[in-house]
């Protein structure tokens, strides 16, 4: 993506001799890549969904109706309300809550279903969905307060009036306030770990790679024993410690899932660009840089660094999608991130063990943040995809199996 | 071929034993030690000085590893699991447990390849036709829906929306078998509730890596129809048939099985979370247990256990890989 590896690429050149190109200004690599992405439609489409994904979870406090830390204790197990949208010509509004029990007869005996409710509609009472109303105070960035939100009844949260897009959990927690929060997480922690496990990958698998020799073997030997850990049940072992540690804030928490993640995600990458290192370090400019005198540092940061930065960023984008799982899968089972943050995951843990015949079966609107997982994945994968046919149509091909 | 397994099997150990020095760190580390867990925590000073010496808790750091390390290769003991009353080992690898972890693994990667290949050859053969196009779609859904959501998915579309178990007991969900047909002797309802139990954990398992198969064999498969001697093949008026199975595909499906061993660890990261999402009786099942009630032992056994796996694993497509490939020598 560095300007300054323009003039290696055959393309660059073949571009400023051919007679119908000589008309433009030679068009650097990063322009290229930009182009040939833009070509993918689905890759667009992934990069789109993440841009937009981002931008609501920057503005979760605005965008989510509720504060998503609220119970409302008189509405638990709402079902989505997305399908209770009624239409006054072009104003949207919803009908009053009206929360009934469950009866089963058994045996001739009527009894309650505990657990489980059902809810009617009250014909007589209509509340319009407003927009910019004023809801739950926050601070919008931590530091502008104020009280305004996308979209909402603006009802106190006793009142039957509620607006529940993705419904209520067990506690009469706003579903859809919950995913929003939710995706800062679950987004997050994908990029920052990638980042982490590649500052180290580069570190360990660069030198590897450019010092070759008993320094290589060694290293090598040590990615080896790594890599033939298992990751998932190592992952969990080491998040069931700190989970018993006990009460330690939830931004610890956080940061000690993104160092753990980080730990059993480093070596395959290290691998990758041990492997690329090893490739560039006998090319004739790096021998060239060499023989003018170039120092080790140099070599590596203004010479070869530049040139595999492309695969990088491929190599990392594709490697997004499994920490975003592996977090899920923690938090899912209830090692991952604690209150009062909140993951996907976490959001999934009341299907895990045997309550999910219940909730299933009940509550199945519980799993809508599954399907943000699923998106979230698919778009970086798209991404990741065209990127890599960006980059390089025709040697990345192998940049994820680079790891083999 | 012989000393190149025997070779390739001994390179295991040194890597075993540092995974050993691994996990042994990872619980020496931990807060809080055995003797808090027996005593209590109302344990009176010199009866935990007197336990902590007794289990020789207040060595170095290393006496402790080479005397857990002792046990382990002499006897395979890896400690008393407080929550099993028992040896660790036994406790996870009990009740079939570890029959039933082998059976799901190998089930899943079987029939991931037995389904895959054909597909990626059919693909590979009827390229851009709206078969090829559906396959590739499944498979980018596959690669990219996690097993564990996809587990869910399953028992969702199985529990809440079809509600097949309420229609007919046949059909719950969770375990191996319907709780009411534990302990009876097989017989083909048996068989076929074990089946009904069995077949949708393994497919989720292994959906991921079949994905990966079916792309990968359309690609190689692609690469090697390409090639002059599959011209020469249909030129010397072989059918099409034998040109594909007998000259194509033997030659294209070599890369794939280098592959192999890169799939295992998924294999078994996808066996872990299914075995909970499901509810199966096996070891991963009772590792998590033991991670939940802080089963040291036990979570170190499963940790040993699992690297075991992984090596023996890759060992395995090391020797498959020796087979099929003349290229690579091993005297």
């Amino acid at each position: 993506m560095n300007e300054t590896s323009a003039p290696a690429t055959p393309q660059s050149q073949e571009q400023a001799q051919s007679p119908e190109e000589q008309v433009y200004q030679p068009t650097s690599q990063a322009r290229l890549i930009w182009h040939r992405f833009l070509r993918h439609k689905l890759g667009v489409l992934g990069g789109v969904t993440i841009a937009f994904l981002v931008l609501i979870f920057l503005f979760a406090e605005f965008v989510s109706p509720y504060n998503y830390h609220k119970s409302h204790y008189a509405y638990p197990y709402v079902p989505p309300m997305l399908g209770r949208i009624h239409f006054d010509g072009l104003r949207p509004y919803v009908y009053g809550l009206i929360k009934k029990n469950v009866y089963v007869e058994y045996g001739g005996v009527r009894n309650r279903l505990p657990g489980v409710l059902r809810y009617a509609e009250n014909r007589s009472q209509k509340y319009p969905i407003k927009f910019f109303v004023h809801g739950d105070k926050y601070q919008l960035f931590g530091f502008i307060p104020t009280d305004i939100h996308l979209f909402g009844t603006g009802e106190p949260p006793n009142s039957p009036g509620q607006f529940f897009l993705f419904g209520t959990d067990s506690q009469g927690y706003d579903i859809f306030s919950q995913t929003l929060f939710g995706g800062r997480v679950s987004l997050s922690i994908g990029p920052i770990v990638i980042l982490i496990s590649f500052l180290f990958g580069t570190l360990l698998g660069g030198f590897s790679g450019y010092l070759g020799g008993v320094a290589d073997t060694l290293i090598q030997r040590f990615l080896e024993i790594f890599m033939s850990l298992p990751r998932l049940a190592l992952l969990l072992a080491i998040a069931g410690i700190l989970a018993h540690l006990g009460n330690i804030p939830a931004m610890v928490r956080y940061w000690s899932i993104v160092g753990v993640l980080a730990l059993v995600n480093w070596a395959p990458l290290a691998r990758v660009i041990r492997g690329q290192f090893l490739a560039l370090r006998n090319s004739e400019y790096t021998q060239a840089a060499q023989a003018i005198g170039a120092g080790d540092l140099r070599v590596i940061f203004r010479h070869i660094m530049p040139n595999i930065m492309s695969y990088l960023v491929v190599a990392a984008t594709l490697a997004v999608p499994d920490i975003i799982i592996l977090e899920s899968i923690l938090s899912f089972l209830g090692y991952g991130i604690q209150d009062p943050l909140i993951s996907w995951g976490m959001l999934l843990h009341s299907f895990e063990g045997s309550g999910f015949n219940f909730q299933m079966q009940f509550h199945a609107w519980l799993l809508l943040p599954a399907a943000f997982i699923v998106v979230t994945v698919l778009a970086f994968n798209f991404m990741g995809d065209a990127l890599r046919d960006a980059v390089d149509p025709y040697t990345v091909a192998e940049v994820k199996e680079g790891a083999l | 071929m012989p000393s190149f397994i025997a070779r390739r099997f001994l390179y295991m150990l040194p890597i075993l034993l540092v995974v050993t020095f691994i996990i042994f760190l990872l619980m020496y580390f931990q807060p809080g030690n055995a003797v808090d867990k027996l005593c209590g925590l109302a344990c009176p000073k010199e009866l935990r000085a007197q336990l902590i010496a007794h289990y020789g808790l207040n060595k170095p750091m290393l006496v402790q590893y080479f005397n857990w390390l002792k046990g382990v290769v002499t006897q395979l003991d890896f400690g008393y699991s407080t929550s099993y009353q028992g040896p660790a080992l036994q406790a996870l690898l009990g009740e079939n447990r570890w029959l039933y972890t082998l059976l799901v693994l190998s089930a899943s990667m079987l029939i991931s390849w037995l389904i895959a290949v054909p597909i990626g050859i059919y693909s590979a053969t009827h390229k851009y036709s709206i078969a090829d196009h559906t396959f590739t779609l499944l498979g980018f859904l596959g690669l990219s829906i996690p097993n564990f959501i996809l587990g869910l998915l399953f028992l969702w579309l199985v529990v809440g929306v079809f509600h097949l178990g309420s229609i007919n007991h046949f059909f719950q969900v969770g375990g191996f078998l319907n709780p009411g047909l534990m302990g009876k002797p097989w017989n083909l309802t048996v068989v076929l509730n074990f089946l009904w139990h069995f077949l949708p954990p393994v497919f989720i398992i292994g959906a991921a890596s079949m994905a990966a198969i079916i792309r990968y064999m359309r690609g190689s498969l692609l690469d090697v129809l390409g090639m002059e001697y599959v011209q020469t093949a249909r030129a010397k008026g072989l059918r099409e048939r034998v040109v594909i199975w007998k000259h194509a595909v033997r030659n294209a499906i070599n890369p794939l099985i280098s592959m192999l061993g890169f799939w295992v660890p998924y294999l078994m990261e996808g066996a872990l979370i299914i075995a909970v999402v499901f509810n199966l009786p096996q070891i991963e099942k009772t590792f998590i247990q033991a991670i939940e009630n802080r089963d040291n032992p036990v979570v170190m056994s499963g940790l040993f256990v699992f690297s075991v796996i992984l090596l023996l694993g890759n060992l395995a497509a090391d020797i498959l890989l020796a087979i099929s490939d003349p290229k690579i020598r091993y005297e």
